[in-house]
């Protein structure tokens, strides 16, 4: 069931309707099962998955809280890590680990057979389970305290609104919400809706209609041209982001519909001027759980230079590969790890300096929004390629390649990345100037009017009424 | 409440501003409508309104078929068959664009139900549909034919005919029909790119265009198709395979028209040379004409109008599965002369009846 579907709406429709008529304790049996039903919509089968993550992390935290001495608490710390682990491992990676180690063998001149299995990768899988291991790991770390109601923490593992792709959500923030009783205001009912129809903008409009010129762009079989190439980068970098930060908005305007507050996603990050600023605006629940369960863990910034560039460079790798299991992933996530030790050792050495003049100060702040811009594009090739030969031929045809498009050809698919991307980079731009990402919902009434009416119209116009899946489910 | 309503300070302005906006907007749309139509909707749309609102109809032939009898003009059938029979013989064409299996039946039964069952069917029915690919949201276009089929039917019509599968999308269309803004948003989209593509009051010349040719839309160009073209089309390439539902659905297009005592003419649908080889050679033909055959046996109110299958050349088609003009009028002139030589032995009672294997 995806969110850009009437079925969805249908669905959400029911689900807000029964929301308004129960009690606090019937809300969350209703909204547990409405999440299975949400995910089973997928394939049922994935639902035992859930369950075992679910069963097993909430034992291992009522036992950590009961567990007298901190040898019990690491066992049953290693418990859930493990078979969280295990889970995604063997649905996600077993396969690729499996035919590299047999092109490894094949490559030291021995003749190995490893299984390989036809596993299909069960929809949101990096999202729940990295949701459900920090609980435990809070518990641990005697940040949480265990959770007494099974089914409150069934709602927070299979919550709907995230469930599949995100935001990642803290125990420590959304398990409250889940156990208190909410009160939904008319406020937030109209926040909820406005995220609801930005973020379905941002798909159908945006992502959807720009997946297609990335796709004629990056096509082997229609072959790699120079032009096409360059603003195929450019259409994927907003249709990565249309996509996603798409999903993330409804699920938060779904959430606040029903008096939950959920984590931002996203802020802005095409105007980040630094890679750790980047990481700041992008994909931000991903980038603070590495930062807090994993880069912190192994010893963060506390144990000099070479152990933090070490530390930094090891979690974007395993963040690459959080995405998926191909070597395109992983060499974007060591792509983004070396921007961030290259940047760090060098800012190290400049210190901070800013021109003096403002006006100086301000053309250097734009300049090197749109240069890093550029290092964020070449990450992004590296992301969508299928392969790294494919990678490779795109960026020499990118490099290369002389120009083979007419320049009339050339200008079309200018205008239509500019028309479908543009709105997507002026609101960024508005948020960053405002410091706020609702600043176009705070707009005085008649100004709010035109922009929901012209986000509307875009949408019945141009949006893509197929419902396509979105980007991030695979991961 | 009440302090609420009229606390203006509460309202939500600029929701109430941007539904005004949308309504003005929806208004617009609404009173230039027949501007927006396509020439294959304004028939369409002609059609409809000639089946559900004008007199009932008596004709003793319709023509039924997709896009590629639509440009037939019933006319010259009338007229040859007429003279040939030494009796008025009325025949129009009921040939849409984007239609399928399903839908004839579904516009067969829709047909029976307040006019008089014509004699005979002339069915144009493409091989290529009896693989269901066509049904199975393959092809581009498969949007715009759900839009027509809901154009024509009620939701309880289309969810008696098309598998579960299909609800969501089928409910999908029915709800963007309430809005025009949305129901016409490929042709919005069209006029915003280059306002000329505005039709100027379509509907009126189409109107008499379809009275004088009987229902038949000629919008056929002189256009050639190529052979990269086709060699490109990968999808009417499909090996000709009968799919169960498909089989189902023409067996039950037969049994309404075998009930209601009407005769149905099955005609060949144009096929350029390259794919006629081509499944001649991985016997998709083959397959095809044993399922023809085994309907005609079923059937006894099927007869196929000779030949089954017949290439043309390249140089007649203007896309990959129309003809172009040229084709267009070598065909029809081939096909009246066999419709006619068909329905002169079926009157005399020539053509002996077969027996029903049900």
């Amino acid at each position: 069931m995806l969110f850009n579907s009437v079925q969805f709406f249908v669905f959400f429709g029911i689900v807000l309707g029964l929301y308004r008529l129960l009690d606090h304790r019937w809300q969350n049996r209703m909204l547990l099962i409405a999440s299975y039903i949400f995910y089973g919509a997928w394939d049922w089968r994935f639902l035992s998955l859930i369950w075992i993550s679910t069963f097993i992390d909430f034992w291992c935290g009522g036992r950590m809280q009961r567990a007298a001495d901190q040898r019990s608490r690491r066992r049953f710390l290693m418990i859930s890590v493990v078979s969280n682990l295990g889970i995604l491992g063997f649905f996600k990676y077993f396969n690729f680990f499996s035919e590299n180690l047999i092109r490894l063998a094949e490559a030291a001149g021995w003749n190995l057979h490893p299984a390989t299995l036809d596993i299909i990768l069960p929809v949101g899988i990096s999202f729940y389970t990295f949701q459900s291991m920090s609980y435990t790991i809070d518990i641990y770390r005697g940040e949480l305290k265990a959770h007494d109601s099974l089914l409150e923490f069934a709602l927070f593992v299979a919550f709907f609104p995230q469930l599949v792709a995100g935001p990642i959500e803290r125990a420590r923030h959304l398990l409250p919400q889940v156990a208190r009783p909410r009160t939904v205001t008319w406020e937030q009912v109209c926040e909820g809706s406005y995220l609801i129809l930005w973020g379905l903008f941002l798909k159908v409009f945006v992502a959807d209609n720009l997946a297609v010129v990335v796709d004629n762009a990056y096509s082997l079989e229609a072959g790699l041209v120079k032009e096409r190439v360059w603003l195929g980068t450019y259409a994927f970098a907003f249709q990565i982001f249309g996509d996603f930060a798409g999903y993330s908005n409804i699920a938060r305007g779904v959430s606040r519909c029903m008096g939950f507050d959920i984590m931002n996603n996203f802020f802005a990050p095409y105007m980040a001027a630094s890679p750790s600023d980047f990481w700041r605006r992008w994909h931000i629940s991903l980038s603070t759980w590495l930062k807090d369960y994993l880069y912190i863990p192994l010893g963060g910034n506390r144990h000099g230079t070479t152990a933090t560039l070490r530390n930094l460079m090891l979690t974007m790798v395993i963040g690459g590969l959080w995405h998926g299991a191909a070597w395109t992933f992983v060499l974007w996530g060591f792509y983004h790890g070396v921007l961030l030790v290259g940047y760090r050792l060098a800012a190290g050495r400049l210190g901070g300096a800013r021109p003096a003049h403002p006006v100086v100060a301000g053309a250097a702040g734009v300049v090197q929004v749109i240069v890093f811009f550029h290092f964020v594009c070449l990450g992004w090739m590296m992301f969508r390629a299928e392969s790294l030969t494919h990678f490779g031929q795109l960026m020499a045809a990118m490099i290369w390649q002389p120009p083979g498009l007419e320049a009339g050809v050339t200008g079309i698919i200018m205008r239509k990345v500019a028309f479908f991307a543009g709105p997507a980079m002026a609101v960024q731009i508005v948020q960053y100037w405002r410091n706020d990402i609702l600043a176009l919902y705070r707009l005085p009434w008649v100004a709010r009017g035109i922009w929901y009416y012209a986000l509307i119209m875009l949408i019945l116009i141009y949006g893509v009424t197929e419902a396509n899946d979105f980007i991030y489910f695979q991961f | 409440m009440i302090s609420y309503i009229f606390n203006f300070k509460r309202w939500p302005k600029a929701l109430l501003f941007c539904l005004a906006l949308l309504y003005l907007t929806e208004l617009y749309v609404s009173l230039n409508v027949y501007k927006l139509r396509t020439p294959s909707l304004s028939a369409l749309v002609y059609k409809q309104y000639r089946l559900e609102h004008g007199p009932a109809l008596d004709h003793d032939m319709i023509i039924m078929g997709d896009s590629r009898f639509m440009g037939l003009n019933a006319k010259w059938f009338e007229e040859d068959l007429s003279a040939a029979l030494g009796r008025n013989f009325s025949v129009y064409n009921y040939a849409m664009l984007n239609q399928g299996i399903r839908s004839y039946t579904l516009l067969l039964r829709k047909y029976l139900r307040r006019h008089r069952p014509p004699k005979y069917i002339l069915f144009g029915s493409a091989p290529l549909a009896i693989t269901g690919a066509w049904a199975a949201d393959k092809v581009p276009g498969r949007n715009e034919s759900l839009h027509y089929l809901a154009q024509m039917y009620s939701l309880p019509e289309l969810l008696g005919v098309f598998p579960v599968s299909e609800y969501g999308r089928l409910v999908t269309v029915k709800l963007e029909r309430l809005l025009n803004l949305v129901l016409y948003r490929s042709a919005i989209k069209k006029a915003i790119k280059s306002p000329g593509y505005f039709y100027k009051d379509y509907m009126t010349p189409a109107v008499r265009f379809l009275d004088k040719n009987n229902g038949g839309l000629i919008i056929g160009g002189f256009v050639s198709v190529t052979d990269d073209e086709v060699r490109a089309s990968e999808f009417f390439d499909l090996p000709l395979k009968a799919d169960p539902d498909m089989d189902y659905w023409y067996q039950e297009f037969f049994r309404v028209a075998r009930e209601s005592g009407i005769t149905v003419l099955l005609a060949n649908s144009p096929t350029t040379q390259v794919l006629y080889d081509r499944r001649e050679a991985t016997g998709s033909n083959d397959r095809y004409r044993q399922l023809v055959a085994r309907w005609e046996h079923a059937n006894a109110n099927l007869h196929t109008i000779p030949p089954l299958l017949q290439p043309y050349p390249i140089k007649e088609f203007k896309d990959w599965h129309h003809l172009n003009l040229d084709g267009t009028t070598r065909y029809v002139e081939e096909l009246i002369v066999t419709v006619v030589q068909e329905v002169k032995m079926l009157e005399k009672g020539a053509i002996p009846a077969r027996p029903q294997s049900r």
